[in-house]
């Protein structure tokens, strides 16, 4: 049978999943979930789980980016670039570790496909607040402090990018005091 | 934290290769506050100054800023600092320490929006470099975690006022590299 096909709910569940997905406090101390794990096999399965992200959203840049009118095409097409740097960052970091990084797909399943700026400005900050939410919840499981300080920089990163694309949208670009899941 | 691992941190951390002006500088003066942290406890304890300042700029500095809607904003992100630095306080003391001193009084607010805003980005820099660092250098596990959330929020706060400066909001692709 083959594999089912890739969806934005069902990766974001999935590196969500990987990550030990749990209500949490706000700012994340005395959580009761599972703690971080040390092995390199456990920190390639949530690194990789973090690099599908950051495919998914490459792809959503590619399908949008068309739609963006020249005032706000320079930063997606500056986004994008970024997100790249974190998908070869993420890779070399899990080959380093003995891993295999999964490759990109062809597609990714991210909803209705946008039809003009407004909706693409709308998904890419939904994508980009939802990276912000997985990375931080993969990081939370990660023992290495060094890998903790790598995918803290890239999560760092989408949260800026998705307070650039509320600003834009006029929403508030930084709506809570804590990142939470 | 032994001081060759503080001096390999800071080797790594600072690795750009280039002068280091500007927010880079102010950059690096967080990591450095960081690495010269003894323990856990020193640790928090410099970053919750750290947000005891930024709470304390904002609440002289905020108030000049009169364009829509970066009053509204000064409003919020003191909030947030101010929540960080009482969860920092909290979790210091979960380690038995006493809190830090206070951060001093901030210098007279700069005449103008702009002069306004180069000290709001100058704090926030500070802090993700401090942030940034911290995450490689804390002992454990639950205060890395910890204090990746703020950075995550700390991060929006210096792109939206890199963004009301007129600069790009978002110059890197990795919130520390600073290259």
């Amino acid at each position: 049978m083959p594999p089912p096909r890739p969806t934005r709910r069902r990766f974001l569940g999935a590196a969500g999943a990987a990550a030990g997905t749990a209500a949490l406090g706000a700012c994340g101390a005395g959580s009761s979930q599972p703690g971080p794990t040390g092995t390199p096999a456990d920190s390639v399965h949530l690194l990789d789980a973090a690099l599908v992200v950051e495919h998914m959203t490459i792809h959503a840049y590619d399908v949008g980016l068309p739609l963006l009118s020249a005032a706000t095409a320079p930063r997606g097409t500056a986004f994008r670039q970024h997100h790249l740097d974190h998908r070869d960052r993420l890779a070399q970091i899990i080959a380093g570790l003995g891993g295999t990084p999964t490759a990109a797909r062809d597609t990714y399943d991210i909803g209705p496909p946008p039809t003009d700026e407004a909706g693409m400005l709308s998904l890419a900050a939904s994508l980009e607040e939802q990276a912000t939410r997985t990375h931080y919840a993969t990081l939370r499981r990660l023992a290495d402090p060094g890998l903790v300080q790598a995918l803290g920089s890239i999560m760092a990163d989408e949260a800026q990018h998705a307070a650039v694309l509320r600003t834009v949208l006029q929403q508030d670009p930084a709506p809570a005091a804590f990142v939470s899941m | 934290m032994s001081p060759d691992r503080r001096a390999l941190l800071r080797a790594a951390l600072l690795s750009g290769g280039l002068a280091l002006t500007g927010s880079a500088a102010v950059w690096a003066e967080g990591v450095d506050r960081v690495l010269a942290a003894g323990d856990d406890a020193a640790l928090l304890g410099t970053l919750a100054t750290l947000e005891d300042s930024a709470v304390k700029v904002l609440g002289t500095t905020g108030t000049a800023l009169s364009r829509a809607p970066l009053p509204g904003y000064a409003q919020s992100f003191l909030s947030h600092h101010r929540a960080h630095r009482d969860a920092l306080l909290t979790a210091l003391h979960g380690l038995g320490a006493p809190s830090p001193p206070a951060a001093p009084s901030p210098a007279p607010a700069p005449a103008g929006e702009a002069g306004v805003l180069a000290v709001l980005m100058e704090i926030e820099d500070r802090l993700l470099g401090a942030q940034y660092a911290a995450l490689a250098a804390l002992e454990r596990p639950s205060l890395r975690i910890q204090v990746a959330s703020i950075l995550g929020v700390d991060a929006r706060h210096a792109a939206v006022w890199r963004a009301a400066s007129g600069l790009d909001p978002v110059p890197t692709s990795f919130v520390g590299s600073q290259r």
